[in-house]
């Protein structure tokens, strides 16, 4: 593969002081119509202002040299004050993207970005080439004109084995579906009605795309455009949600996908819930989906522990609200609205968990575990079996360890906390074991 | 292999738990003041939680078996943790100055891809160098070498040697206190304060002899890093792991002639080692690159 060599463009800088100057004139007008001294003073300090933060930003950017080179490493070297340089490995990109905000179209430039394995964010807003070693963002270092921005879009597509070669399935939100809540939401709030009708134009010019290696996200409207390629092999796992008024009028769920390293969705969309979704799960799964090998519920203690603490709790804010306060009608009243708006909690709490626990399920495959639960938003998390770092099991003594009950906790690449709990098995032991056995092997 | 059973040596849990003590007196005090109820309240459940604490930590066992280490405990709540060899990332270990030489006892942590931080840890348990050589060589057994021939694969060996590379690497200790001085020298420029001086002259003693104390050995296979002027810690990082260097130099670094080199693994959004102060940052870069390419990293 042959080596790539590019600096980031500065024509963004360039636009910004022409905008900067621009609104410093007219604050500066405004100014003079009442002093005129002010106002000249005002603007020449507003010019000279730009014009420093401008050099000083076009010299930081500039200072900025990157390289793909033939080894599949990306370098970037840095030298200006500070000497810096990096080097990042092509088969650590969790998922390479492409967007152009307003500004950068004003401009005629584009912005790389790449998420990277192992880091809770991805480069370009917070990333890491620069940022979390220079505190630089990287989302202006990696500015390209149009032409470079493709050519090095498409090499890293090349390395991260993610070109969109053939589709394999192509979808379109449902515009109205999509923007049903917003809609509703706006009715109250009038004043929202632009940003639902910027919503309305972005979704139409958004599309989902299965190619036969990847995920393709992509718009391209007239405040901007935007596509994210990430590769199937580097997703960790999913979540299907749906939520009930939505599902019901239009047919359409909320699906989200991880890689490793982030707690925040690589790819996140509104979809027609049975087609496209199904298929993403397929191809993370490497195969058709099967019927489940296992399928538990939670047992009793899911909610009896729920009800024992939260009793407690409330136990002593009653408690507290009584032992406290004068004997006065005044506070009398007071604590009686009090009692019953906590009364309303307790119940409405207890309610709700009940509720969850009657709907929750798990689902065990050969190789993935399915997580369904949610009361509004009924969401579907699939954990594949291959991305669990390790397990534990739990039993607390209200009141698993008395029903012989217990949580299994599953942990995925992405964070530090728990991310999966399969609350209050019976089975826990077996399906613990074999979680255990799979991971030795 | 034969399964090792570990316990936390349980006088250095309790000492563990000295600050906690120390602050339920204190709270308690403060409330004996207001209420003798509350008071008595309050003792019990800091009491309750003390005691469920220390019967956690008491039946606490860490269990290393052929291809992973299980944690278990059963005091009121019941727990087993299970985590495959082959996940692990990192690992180091922490042995502190007075409790931990008092009971000989230290602490090995443990660290996995695509999280932050430490994801298990074996504390307190006596003979931890022995266990934490243990824990190594199952990293180091777990995972085959790609040989490499002008680019391509010709075959895989186990990793068996750990013949080192070069010499120490050791981090310029005078650099990195007069680095450290600088700035407390230009607070007493403006607030010439004599008060300043003795904790300033300590705590620039505490960098000299901690940087004095840290070293890095290059192995054919994994990186050692010790540190440690009072506490004792160690950390190992297989080559395997790496995803990428970078190398640092501020203003100041170039001054001085030193470098900051930042060894990343996809364990964490911070470097995994940082080899600070050191004069020479491009070869060791060199080196690791060379080393990252015979592993088949790049």
């Amino acid at each position: 593969m042959e080596k790539i060599n590019f600096k980031p463009t500065t024509k963004v800088e360039k636009v910004n002081i022409v905008l900067f100057i621009l609104a410093g004139l007219i604050i500066s007008i405004g100014i003079g119509i009442f002093w005129l001294t002010y106002g000249i003073l005002a603007f020449l300090g507003i010019c000279i202002f730009a014009i420093i933060i401008t050099a000083l930003s076009i010299k930081v950017k500039s200072s900025y040299d990157y390289e793909i080179n033939s080894e599949n490493e990306i370098i970037i070297n840095y030298k200006f004050i500070n000497k810096f340089s990096s080097t990042i490995r092509i088969d650590q990109i969790t998922s390479v993207s492409m967007n152009q905000s307003f500004l950068e179209k004003i401009a005629g430039v584009y912005t790389i970005r790449f998420g990277i394995f192992g880091k809770n964010n991805i480069l370009g807003t917070n990333g890491k080439i620069g940022a979390h070693q220079q505190g630089f963002d990287s989302q202006e270092l990696l500015t390209l004109n149009k032409n470079k921005a493709d050519e090095v879009f498409n090499h890293l597509l090349t390395l991260t084995n993610s070109e969109s070669k053939k589709i394999q399935q192509k979808e379109k939100p449902k515009v109205f579906a999509h923007n049903f809540l917003f809609f509703l939401f706006t009715l109250v709030f009038w004043f929202l009605v632009p940003f639902l009708i910027i919503s309305f134009i972005k979704t139409k010019k958004t599309s989902y795309l299965i190619t036969e290696n990847s995920l393709v996200y992509q718009y391209n409207y007239f405040l901007g455009s935007y596509k994210n390629v990430v590769p199937l092999d580097k997703l960790t796992n999913s979540e299907i949600r749906k939520n009930v008024i939505t599902y019901a009028l239009f047919n359409i769920g909320h699906i989200s996908t991880f890689t490793g390293g982030s707690n925040d969705p690589v790819f996140s969309s509104f979809e027609k819930y049975s087609d496209f979704s199904n298929k993403i799960t397929t191809y993370m799964d490497g195969k058709i989906a099967e019927k489940p090998i296992m399928e538990e519920r939670p047992g009793s203690s899911y909610f009896s522990t729920f009800f024992f603490w939260y009793s407690i709790f409330f136990g002593i804010l009653f408690t507290l609200y009584y032992y406290f306060g004068s004997n006065s009608i005044e506070i009398q009243l007071v604590k009686t609205a009090i009692v019953i708006t906590l009364s309303l909690l307790y119940i409405g709490g207890l309610l709700l968990r009940y509720i969850l626990y009657k709907v929750t399920s798990y689902q065990i495959y050969t190789n993935k575990v399915v997580d369904i639960s949610g009361i509004i938003n009924i969401t579907s998390k699939e954990i594949p079996l291959e991305k669990i770092k390790y397990v534990e099991v739990r039993q607390n003594l209200f009141f698993e360890r008395l029903l012989k009950q217990g949580t299994i906790h599953i942990y995925t690449p992405g964070s530090s906390s728990v991310d999966n709990k399969l609350y209050a098995l019976e089975k826990h032991k077996e399906l613990f074991d074999s979680l255990v056995e799979y991971l030795e092997e | 292999m034969q399964e090792i059973v570990l316990r936390p040596n349980i006088g250095r849990v309790l000492v563990s738990y000295l600050f906690f003590l120390v602050i339920i007196s204190l709270v308690s005090i403060t409330f004996l003041l207001v209420d003798v109820i509350m008071y008595l309240l309050i003792m019990s459940i800091f009491i309750l939680v003390f005691i469920y604490l220390i019967g956690i930590e008491v039946s606490r066992r860490y269990t290393l078996k052929e291809k992973c280490i299980e944690e278990n405990f059963k005091f009121i709540s019941k727990s087993t943790k299970v985590i495959p060899y082959k996940q692990i990332t990192d690992i180091s270990s922490n042995k502190t100055w007075i409790a931990d030489s008092i009971f000989s006892t230290g602490s090995i942590y443990l660290s996995t891809s695509g999280s932050e931080g430490v994801n298990f840890s074996l504390s307190f348990i006596k003979n931890y160098q022995n266990i934490y050589e243990t824990i190594s060589q199952k990293l180091n057994l777990s995972k085959s070498i790609e040989i490499h021939e002008n680019g391509e694969i010709v075959g895989t060996h186990q990793k068996l040697v750990e013949s080192k590379l070069e010499d120490r690497i050791r981090p310029s200790a005078s650099i990195a206190t007069i680095m450290h001085a600088l700035p407390t020298a230009a607070i007493w420029f403006y607030a010439v304060n004599i008060f300043f001086i003795v904790p300033t002259v300590i705590q620039l003693l505490f960098i000299y002899f901690t940087k004095k104390k840290e070293y890095f050995d290059f192995y054919t296979d994994k990186i050692e890093y010790y540190e440690g002027f009072l506490s004792k810690n160690k950390k190992t990082l297989s080559y395997e792991r790496i995803t990428d260097i970078v190398e640092n130099r501020s203003l100041f670094d170039r001054i001085f002639g030193v470098s900051k080199i930042q060894i990343q693994t996809a364990g964490s959004s911070m470097p995994a080692i940082t080899i600070s102060y050191v004069t020479q940052g491009e070869s060791i870069v060199q080196t690791l690159k060379e080393v990252l390419k015979k592993h088949g990293k790049n």
